[in-house]
């Protein structure tokens, strides 16, 4: 296991690094440059200049990312120039924003697909297994940007049920004024139910098929017993892969839901960062999506194993030979 | 079957338990502004994030100056009346109004009785250490422009505690030197002489090294804006507001200065600036009235929503700044450099736009038309008839005309041709040989609707005189990375026509001279427009007395850029509870001082 988890992590640091290169490289061949982004359209050629001297956007390529990288092995990831904070300072405040949006919207959503998924496997081809499918695919197939104004509309300005917009100022704000969450919590809630429910009944379906679920039918455990003790567990192992790769596409999510209820994490930190060319939070960003996306892969990995003993970490396999 | 209904409760269960533990309360539509508070929304990209009002390029916005700093940290003269015009406010300056003398070189100030909110006098050392600091630091200093302030002031000498003499290297404009550099003048605290945090107060700007120690200080001081809200620096303010909460995504919460010496003392006691990540999300919340901003904007793409807004309680009210919008033809080109060059060319152009269509079209009515260097509204003092009306209205006959008298074969919707090529009378003119096409290329900055229609119905428009544009979008920074002075030679000279939707917004020099723009080889002459004329004409505004009339008239005939309408700088949504926010500044700075709630 040791050996597995070493070899894996040697892995995502290549990766990170290949990946912060490529960003990096990318970001440098955007139109214009951040200095005319920053400074305006009246900037002259002398204040481009002391801008890009003062902030280290004169030198050679591979010096500047050196020199970044040099910053983020001792613990600096840089200085935003255009929102005048610390990057690491930027990170603090929004991914736990961010964290908390995903964190609880897919804890909900896998809470709600599992017993729909199971519920279609069991009622499978029937009248109430199409609906519910028609309904998830609705939902699956509606942009999630969609979705939040349609919330809005009906929930927030028709009935007055719930806010337009997130909590406002620091993350404690959240657990002051939680009514002001659910939208933004529903938005993605809804739009990640389907993926799952429909992993869930798929795989439902294989295990129902399986020698073992006739094997308890004959020793007369109940259906809710097979269902819950046996099928549920095995049905859930791709489901946590899911889950743990799930991680860039649960951000683009979160991205459009801080648009639209203006809730500032990280999403659109990042997308800021893209349009006003802010290259040392863009890269900070892409640095801590890429540490936790590596990190969630790995960790299914190991769920992975520990939920299905059929399944052997590579070293192990490779040490039982 | 009991099974699959088991399963189902578990399903429903789990939809009602999110939504029951999401109805935590419930909410009724209401302004979030309470009687002592008022809420202003900032449009995304608008925070504020720069506190010390010395600033550098990367941070000079409105939304740190006139929305931001302003409120706690007042100019010595303050630009736009209580009638919304762009002039000074007396009432509102620091300093009474300037005594020029010895034929306009001499400026003597005179404080009036202000005291910053540590209960000290603001006094001429104020003035003093702003002027020390900027003569050591100026190229940090965002307004800063080689030859001006504080290039073109000799010396400085304090009287007393009120009156200062400033000396100037020549005769100046007394109004251009009042408005486009003594208005940049912010008289700072004495409790910021100083080179650490738990350093004692000094004299520091009065040496070189010191003066740098302090900028340098008080730079790194602002760079910390997790301490905006605690930081005793920011604390000592001589405006009516006193910064006392704020958000790195910038959430702002002004507290009424209790000590404010001005004239109009605040009635709120809080001041809340609440930034929105999308025009989406500000434009939900106004209709869903929940904790609403008491004073909104409406998106220009969803102009159409006013009516309901109106319904929710708001009063929408266009906000036109202090600018001029137009877009540029590149001077050097070495292909179509020689066609643009000639004044003729330039006018037809002019008058084949369309200004009032684009105003009813893409503008929906929000705008004005401009046709020359200073704006017609806000109302103003400057603007001339002849200029205000356009000499080169829309009119395509007209534009016909100029091309035929000076040899074109105009063909509409095809190319018009040079045919008497030459520089005599009724000829193209210099550079222009027999067979010339009128094709130009014009990029245009990708994403702004607005821009986009107006575009393609000049496009139109064009074809009607045989111009041809061939149109490119591209993103507005690639459109502005090559706004910059260039010869015929460079490469970065290849652009023809260039429009970036906007223009030039009067706020570090709110006396519209133009000495920026159209001068021979100033820094923000992107189009590389050079007359020896024009240059005369600029210089008289800047150090004679002449009046803006002659300049501004010139330029309107003169077309050194295509003028184009003038749209409003924000919709606003102003709560119809709330009340003392009209007019709304010229150069976009916020009073919530003279702000109240009626009942």
């Amino acid at each position: 296991m040791i050996r597995f988890l070493v070899r894996r992590c040697a892995q995502a640091l290549l990766v990170l690094l290949l990946v912060t290169i490529i960003v990096f490289g990318l970001s440098r061949l955007l139109p214009g440059g951040p200095a005319r982004a920053i400074l305006g359209v009246h900037a002259t050629p002398t204040n481009i200049a002391a801008f890009n001297r003062e902030n280290g956007l004169n030198g050679p390529l591979p010096a500047q990312y050196w020199h970044w990288l040099s910053g983020v092995l001792t613990g600096n990831l840089g200085f935003s120039y255009v929102l005048n904070q610390p990057v690491s300072s930027l990170l603090a405040q929004r991914l736990p924003k961010t964290a908390f949006l995903a964190g609880i919207s897919v804890v909900l959503a896998v809470l709600i697909a599992v017993p729909v998924g199971l519920y279609q496997a069991v009622r499978r081809g029937r009248a109430d297994d199409y609906a519910v499918t028609t309904v998830t695919f609705v939902l699956y197939s509606t942009p999630a940007f969609w979705v939040a104004l349609l919330l809005i509309d009906i929930l927030s300005v028709r009935l007055h049920v719930f806010p337009a917009e997130a909590p406002q100022g620091s993350f404690s704000t959240i657990f002051s004024d939680p009514s002001a969450m659910v939208l933004p919590v529903l938005t993605i809630t809804l739009v990640t139910i389907a993926a799952f429910s429909r992993y869930i009944r798929s795989s439902v379906l294989d295990e129902l098929a399986q020698d073992y679920v006739r094997m308890a039918r004959s020793k007369g455990t109940s259906q809710p017993g097979i269902l819950l003790r046996h099928v549920l567990r095995n049905a859930l192992s791709p489901v946590v892969t899911l889950l743990g790769l799930s991680l860039p596409f649960i951000l683009s999510g979160t991205l459009i839901t801080e648009y639209v209820f203006n809730y500032p994490g990280v999403g659109l930190l990042a997308f800021n960062a893209a349009t006003s060319q802010d290259y040392p939070v863009l890269l900070g960003v892409v640095l801590v999506v890429g540490v936790a996306t590596v990190a969630g892969s790995l960790l299914a990995d190991i769920a992975y194993a520990l939920l299905d003993p059929r399944v052997q970490l590579a070293s192990d396999a490779g040490a039982g030979r | 079957m009991r099974q699959s209904v088991k399963l189902g409760a578990i399903a429903a269960t789990a939809c009602l338990a999110l939504l029951a533990s999401a109805c935590g309360s419930n909410t009724t539509g209401s302004s979030a502004g309470t009687s002592n508070t008022a809420t202003y929304a900032e449009p995304p990209g608008t925070t504020p994030n720069y506190i010390f009002p010395m600033l550098t390029g990367a941070y000079y916005s409105v939304a740190n100056i006139e929305q931001f700093q302003r409120l706690s940290f007042r100019s010595l003269y303050w630009i736009g009346n209580a009638k919304g015009q762009p002039v000074v406010d007396p009432a509102m300056s620091l300093a009474a109004a300037p005594v020029y003398s010895d034929n306009n070189s001499v400026v003597t100030i005179h404080l009036n009785n202000y005291t910053w909110s540590n209960g000290t006098p603001v006094t001429t050392r104020d003035v003093a250490f702003w002027i020390n600091l900027l003569k050591v630091n100026k190229a940090s200093f965002a307004a800063y422009i080689p030859g001006e302030f504080p290039d073109n002031l000799k010396s400085y000498k304090i009287v007393n505690s009120k009156t200062m003499v400033l000396t100037l290297t020549g005769s100046y404009n007394p109004t251009w030197f009042t408005y486009d550099q003594l208005s940049q003048i912010t008289p700072l605290p004495r409790a910021w002489d100083k080179t650490s945090a738990s350093g004692p107060v000094g004299n520091y700007d009065e040496t070189t090294a010191g003066a740098k120690a302090v900028f340098n200080f008080l730079t790194a001081q602002s760079k910390d804006i997790a301490t905006y809200g605690t930081n005793p620096l920011w604390k000592v303010v001589d405006g009516p507001w006193k910064l006392v909460s704020y958000n790195s995504d910038g959430y702002a919460k002004f507290q009424a200065n209790t000590a404010y010496s001005g004239p109009t003392k605040p009635k709120l006691k809080y001041f809340v600036e609440e930034p929105f990540t999308s025009d989406t999300s500000e434009l939900s919340v106004l209709r869903s009235g929940n904790n609403a901003p008491d004073y909104g904007y409406l998106p220009e793409q969803d102009a159409a929503q006013s009516s309901q807004l109106t319904s929710q309680g708001y009063t929408t009210v266009p906000w036109q700044g202090w600018g001029t919008t137009y877009f540029l033809m590149n001077f050097n080109n070495p292909k179509t450099g020689p066609l643009i060059q000639q004044p003729y060319i330039r006018q037809a152009m002019q008058s084949l736009i369309d200004e009032p269509a684009f105003l009813s079209g893409p503008l929906k009515g929000y705008g004005h038309t401009d046709y020359g260097p200073v704006p017609v509204v806000p109302s103003n003092p400057y603007i001339d008839t002849y200029e205000a009306k356009g000499p080169w209205p829309f009119s395509p006959t007209t534009a016909k005309n100029l091309l035929t008298s000076h040899g074109w074969t105009v063909k509409p919707n095809g190319v018009s041709t040079c045919a008497k090529p030459g520089t005599g009378s009724g000829q193209c003119g210099k550079g222009i040989a027999a067979g010339t096409g009128l094709t130009f290329s014009l990029k245009y900055g990708s994403g702004a609707v607005v821009v986009s229609q107006e575009m393609q119905a000049l496009k139109s428009q064009f074809s009607e005189a045989g111009i041809q544009l061939n149109l490119t979008s591209a993103p507005f920074d690639s459109i502005i990375s090559l706004l910059t002075p260039c010869t015929p030679s460079q490469a970065n000279c290849s652009w023809q026509m260039l429009n970036y939707g906007g223009g030039w917004t009067y706020g570090v020099d709110p006396y519209p001279t133009g000495d920026q723009l159209f001068a021979t080889g100033s820094g923000s002459n992107s189009s590389n427009y050079s007359n020896a004329e024009a240059d005369k004409i600029i210089a008289a505004t800047v150090h004679s007395t002449a009046s803006l009339t002659t300049y501004e008239n010139y330029m309107a005939d003169e077309i050194p850029v295509l003028w184009m309408p003038q749209p409003v700088y924000q919709i606003s949504e102003i709560s119809t509870k709330l009340h003392g926010v009209l007019p709304q500044s010229p150069i976009e700075s916020l009073t919530p001082e003279n702000w109240y709630f009626s009942k």
